[in-house]
């Protein structure tokens, strides 16, 4: 008897239909298209409003057609996806991708070096602190989107009530911080810190002059444990061990709640928070305010989050998506129809549209104050020179995990340590090369 | 010639049956595992000192398996397991029999009602069970917490110490009565003639659940808990969700969660081929020494 020849051919025939309809297509179309035959390109994205802007740019380009698909957030399986479909060979053309993944991305060879087709563009519209951060290896791998400086946004009902004023520098900030709980007999503190929420501490050291990534010829740079990250550690060590702020996990239901109940009354964010802070506390509208992230002397500010448009690797058609991307980037309609969404507050990149994306996003949460007009004052802010790393994506998660350790002694500093460590490792892993 | 044919169709008979079975096998299982191991012997690595030249796929050999039993992360998974298996295979498998003896015992009332209420927990579906439990952990949002610390204990549910109690906790809770169903239904087929004869001898309810019921579903108990084994080493929702409320988990807890980071955010795919096939080896041994003992056991 030998039941298995026959199963064993059919098993193969199957594999090799499996393997078979795994292989893309490979349609060749280059040009921007026209009327009649317009060019299709498909296009990845997560963030907030994409699908109104996708459909503006359809309704009012006729040689171009974008077909876009909701994935999952960037690092909640997003880039993962893209990973897949590049290497199954039916990735989409255009994907946003966040500031911090684009190294990781690039080396992991999903994204098409798009000097030729955006070099110019970018080069034309966007500031010195996000062209960076999209400029690697002299290369132009994606167009920003919007930039987000590090703001604070507070209770101005309850700052007034306890007699605080806004705090300009950090040293203010923590005189502030002691009158909020006493004036509040205990009840309330002036922020709820989000303690192991590493893109704010990546804005915080940034901000401080901190320099966590760098390439240094052809080899990386870690450097984690500078001393102005020391400083920005043990500043926070002490408001959290004297019970000065509440330290929550960050987006955590705890660090809601406790914003909810007043008694958190002040939040560290970026310009892009704006949107979510008015769907999240709905009931304190009109008694929020933005203001300039206090600094250690000399005014100046990190940037937190921010993303990009990019071409992936393999795209026959980057003329087309480069069009796409550069309207997206750069065209008021744009702007308009995405912000007129409600849910997203994000800061375009090109300064022509902040005023724009003014007129599109309804401030009356924030009593009418002008954000745009004061994140947009923040951006000339950021300090210069902040790169990230294709390890920031692992490195970050061992860092947050310590942070998490430091909830309630403020022992931060050894989080930074251990992310030094796990950087370094990371690099050499994955065939890079770590400066000496 | 009537007899070859004959042959022939006693030959092709079996195959036919025998097949959607093996390609299914052969599609789901053999060739991922196929390409597992051959995903195993490989590497990729950056193709220039930045990496921006995007990576090439070199071919390591063995260098993948040994890489991860050399990274003290992975090995410290195992170590997480162990004492995670030693708190919830005893009371997993202990609880299950103790509630199924209970609602098969004579006194027993509402026993339709108890199998149900035992089983529903399993009707949740295990990440909505931990996230569920992530919340009843948390201190501020769960009104358990509150309510002992009215009675002035400040439990930290989620700290290095209690973490993996409050995980097999969570387990237990969802699985339990699943196991209850198992056992209760291998009660069921006891011949009531051996148990009329157990209470004819003068055997109390206790007596004849430990000395008759207990022996006779053995073969029960062995196959829960191989499942229960090897469900637990291959744990991943309970800690991959509570990691977001206790900094007690880090992001390699446990081997499973090794292997997810080492493919997904490490996008080293080679370490975690190898770092799977280590694991399912693992598994296999450790199925083998149960079924061992458990025919040990059945013998005895």
């Amino acid at each position: 008897m030998k039941p298995s020849s026959p199963a064993l051919a059919a098993a193969a025939a199957c594999l090799a239909l499996l393997t078979t309809a795994c292989g893309g297509q490979d349609k060749s179309e280059a040009g921007t298209g026209s009327a009649e035959q317009p060019v299709e390109i498909t296009y990845w994205s997560w963030m907030p409003g994409t699908k109104e802007m996708t459909a503006e740019f359809n309704r009012t380009h006729k040689n171009i057609k974008v077909t876009f698909s909701e994935i999952p957030a960037g690092l909640n399986g997003g880039y993962d996806k893209l990973a897949k479909a590049v290497k199954a060979g039916n990735a989409p053309d255009v994907v946003n991708v966040e500031y911090q993944a684009l190294p990781d991305l690039v080396t992991q060879g999903l994204l098409r070096d798009s000097t030729a087709e955006l070099g110019k563009t970018v080069e034309g519209y966007a500031p010195e602190s996000v062209r960076g951060l999209v400029t690697l290896g002299g290369k132009t791998w994606a167009a920003p989107y919007d930039v987000g400086p590090q703001t604070l946004y507070y209770r101005k009902d309850l700052f007034e009530k306890y007699g605080v004023e806004v705090p300009k520098t950090w040293d203010e900030f923590a005189s502030a911080a002691k009158k909020v709980k006493s004036a509040s007999k205990g009840k309330a503190r002036i922020l709820d810190f989000w303690g192991d929420d590493v893109a704010t501490w990546a804005g915080l050291a940034q901000q401080a002059g901190a320099r966590w990534y760098g390439a240094s010829g052809d080899a990386w740079t870690v450097n984690m444990t500078d001393p102005a990250t020391r400083k920005v550690a043990d500043y926070w060590k002490v408001l959290v061990k004297d019970d000065l702020v509440l330290n929550h996990k960050a987006w955590s239901p705890e660090a809601t709640k406790s914003v909810t109940d007043s008694r958190a009354i002040a939040l560290i964010g970026a310009s892009w928070s704006a949107g979510g802070i008015k769907t999240t506390y709905p009931k304190q509208a009109g008694k929020w305010v933005e203001a300039p992230l206090p600094h250690w002397g000399t005014p100046a500010t990190g940037a937190v989050g921010g993303s990009s448009f990019a071409l992936s690797k393999d795209t026959k058609k980057a003329e087309a998506a480069a069009e796409f991307v550069t309207w997206a980037t750069t065209d008021k309609a744009a702007v308009e129809s995405r912000l007129a969404a409600g849910t997203s507050s994000g800061l375009p990149a090109a300064e022509e549209l902040r005023a724009t994306a003014k007129e599109s996003f309804d401030a009356s949460f924030f009593g009418g104050q002008d954000i745009y007009e004061l994140a947009g004052s923040q951006v000339g802010a950021i300090t210069e020179g902040w790169a990230w790393s294709p390890v920031h994506n692992s490195t970050s998660l061992t860092v947050q995990n310590e942070l998490g350790k430091a909830q309630k002694t403020g022992e931060f500093w050894p989080a930074f340590q251990a992310g030094q460590r796990a950087a370094e490792k990371s690099i050499t892993d994955r065939g890079l090369k770590l400066a000496e | 010639m009537a007899s070859t044919r004959l042959g022939r169709r006693r030959q092709a008979a079996p195959a036919l049956f025998l097949a959607p079975f093996l390609l299914l096998f052969a599609a789901t299982l053999l060739a991922p595992i196929g390409y597992a191991v051959w995903m195993s012997l490989f590497r990729e690595q950056a193709s220039s000192g930045l990496g921006f030249g995007g990576t090439e796929t070199l071919f390591v050999g063995v260098d993948n398996y040994l890489r991860a039993l050399d990274d003290p992360g992975f090995r410290r998974g195992f170590a997480h397991i162990a004492l995670y298996c030693l708190i919830y295979i005893p009371v997993m498998v202990g609880g299950a029999l103790t509630l199924a003896l209970l609602v098969d015992s004579a006194l027993a009332r509402a026993k339709r009602f108890f199998q149900l209420a035992y089983f529903l927990p399993h009707a949740v579906p295990g990440l909505i069970a931990a996230i569920v439990w992530g919340f009843l952990y948390t201190p501020g949002l769960s009104p358990v917490i509150d309510l002992l610390s009215v009675f002035g204990a400040d439990w930290d549910l989620l700290g290095p110490d209690a973490v993996v109690f409050s995980m097999a906790n969570a387990a237990t809770w969802q699985w339990i009565g699943y196991n209850v169903v198992i056992f209760y239904a291998a009660l069921q087929a006891v011949p009531r003639e051996t148990l009329e004869a157990s209470v004819v001898d003068g055997a109390g309810e206790l007596r004849t659940a430990w000395s008759v019921k207990l022996p006779m579903i053995r073969s029960s108990v062995v196959l829960t808990t191989l499942f229960t084994a090897v469900g637990a080493i291959q744990l991943f929702n309970e800690p991959e969700v509570l990691r977001s409320r206790s900094s007690a988990i880090s992001p390699e807890w446990s081997p499973v969660m090794f292997i997810y980071q080492a493919a997904f955010t490490e996008h080293d795919y080679g370490l975690a081929a190898a770092a799977s096939l280590l694991l399912a080896v693992l598994g296999a041994v450790l199925s083998f020494a149960i079924t061992r003992l458990g025919n040990r056991w059945k013998e005895a």
